[in-house]
């Protein structure tokens, strides 16, 4: 069912033997892994060390290896147990400490428009990271990877139903959030102006 | 249920099938439907329009990809991990990454172990009279014994004659490589170089003159040992094979020290 997904037959490959395809799909999903890790953890160098070992558990895993579902979907199950392993520890440094480490939105001299949206980027940032760990993690992989609700719910182990629900509630929290960010910017500006 | 509720849970599931909506997760008649709805209800498209300008904003955070050096980096650090632990993936569950001594991985514990399985097992042999002429006593004062890497090619110091004062059960096992020899001594205590022979052998050539002169190297007794392997959660990361078998050379050790 799942031998047309192009990473599983890299992986199909890799478990044959062939090292380089095991390469190939460190290429194609170490960043939009590392980006999840980021989201769901806070720190740059803890998700780089996330995306590694669960780099290593596919290589080490290989010869078990059956495709029951995309490779992606394999592999962000993994990578979400680990991350919520992490979350789970409590030497774990506060999420928002760390905001500045996985801040997409790049510095330097820009108009009024980029500094407005990179506020706005910060403040969907902030609003996401105060989220509960498996809203967030629904809400990033549908809505920003575009993953479906059942690929989701086989990554975070739950139902359709409950993604479903995860998700619609993430995505609620943001916009009140937001709203009310919004709000407080206007405020801001009519006190500028007056 | 009363009609308060039937209405907040008609509005809940209303809300999430908005969701599903701007996800795709509604099958055509469903989102046909729904966009049916909204022409009719301009709360309902409001409240639309402020979840997709969510789910905007949370794309644009995908948009930057991650630099390439990062990438390389992990790259490398994942090679070097599959290159120094190649028995680790045969766990099923793993902790996470965290640096470890040298002593604490696993080829080194079932080395060293077995080589001081191995000890002891001759000490029993010569102990009980079946043991070649290799085995020597040493005086109480000699240096004790220490475990060395001793590499095939290196030439070792030649073994003067011990003058023998008192028996003492202290081992003294040479290499085969340098029979009748004794090597240098050496600080590695476990070493992950398989081209290496790991032996027991005296720490340094012992000379009657010379050995009040000798301060004694003390290996740490079978509870030390047990403690520092706990400090440093050994046990926990091994299986439970490699868990016996580590007890049960402490506990061979501890036999011997008290004989």
């Amino acid at each position: 069912m799942y031998q047309s997904d192009p990473d599983v037959v890299l992986m199909l490959s890799f478990r044959d033997g062939d090292e380089a395809a095991f390469d190939q799909l460190f290429e194609r999903w170490a960043g939009p892994l590392l980006r999840y890790m980021e989201r769901m953890v806070g720190d740059a160098a803890t998700a780089e060390e996330l995306v590694q070992e669960a780099f290593f558990r596919v290589h080490k895993a290989r010869s078990r290896y059956e495709p029951r579902a995309r490779f992606s979907t394999w592999l962000y199950r993994i990578a979400t147990n680990l991350a919520l392993n992490e979350l789970k520890r409590p030497r774990r440094r506060h999420f928002h400490e760390e905001e500045e480490n996985v801040g997409l939105v790049s510095q330097g001299p820009s108009s009024e428009s980029e500094m407005d949206a990179r506020k706005k980027g910060t403040a969907v940032e902030q609003a996401l990271a105060d989220l509960p760990e498996r809203q967030r993690m629904a809400l990033w992989l549908s809505a920003a990877e575009g993953h479906s609700y059942a690929e989701v719910a086989s990554v975070l182990e739950i139902t359709e139903k409950a993604v479903k629900a995860l998700v619609h509630r993430g995505r609620t929290a943001l916009v009140e959030r937001l709203g009310s960010y919004e709000d407080d910017t206007r405020t801001t500006v009519r006190r500028g102006v007056a | 249920m009363s009609r308060d509720r039937i209405k907040f849970v008609n509005e809940s599931e209303e809300e999430e099938e908005l969701s599903a909506f701007l996800d795709g997760e509604l099958s055509f008649k469903e989102e046909e439907a729904f966009r049916i709805r909204m022409t009719q209800d301009s709360a309902l498209a409001e409240r639309c329009e402020a979840l997709a300008e969510v789910n905007g904003a949370l794309q644009s955070m995908v948009e930057p990809a991650p630099a390439p050096e990062r990438l390389e980096r992990i790259h490398q650090a994942l090679r070097a991990q599959l290159t120094a632990e190649p028995f680790a993936g045969e766990m099923e569950e793993r902790l996470p990454l965290r640096s470890a001594p040298l002593w604490r991985r696993g080829t080194s514990l079932v080395g060293g172990g077995a080589a001081l399985a191995a000890g002891v097992a001759l000490y029993l042999a010569w102990a009980t009279g079946s043991g070649s002429g290799r085995l020597e006593l040493l005086p109480p004062e000699a240096p004790a014994l220490t475990q060395v890497v001793v590499p095939q090619e290196e030439p070792a110091l030649p073994l003067e004659p011990v003058e023998l004062i008192a028996p003492a059960p202290v081992l003294s096992l040479a290499s085969e490589a340098s029979e009748g020899e004794a090597a240098t001594p050496s600080e590695t205590f476990y070493s992950e170089n398989e081209e290496e022979q790991t032996v027991l052998v005296q720490a340094e050539p012992v000379i009657p003159a010379a050995v009040e002169k000798v301060d004694p190297v003390i290996l740490p007794d079978a509870d030390e040992q047990l403690a520092i392997a706990i400090e440093y959660e050994m046990l926990a990361d091994f299986d439970v094979i490699s868990n016996l078998e580590l007890l049960e050379v402490l506990g061979r050790i501890e036999a011997v020290e008290s004989m």
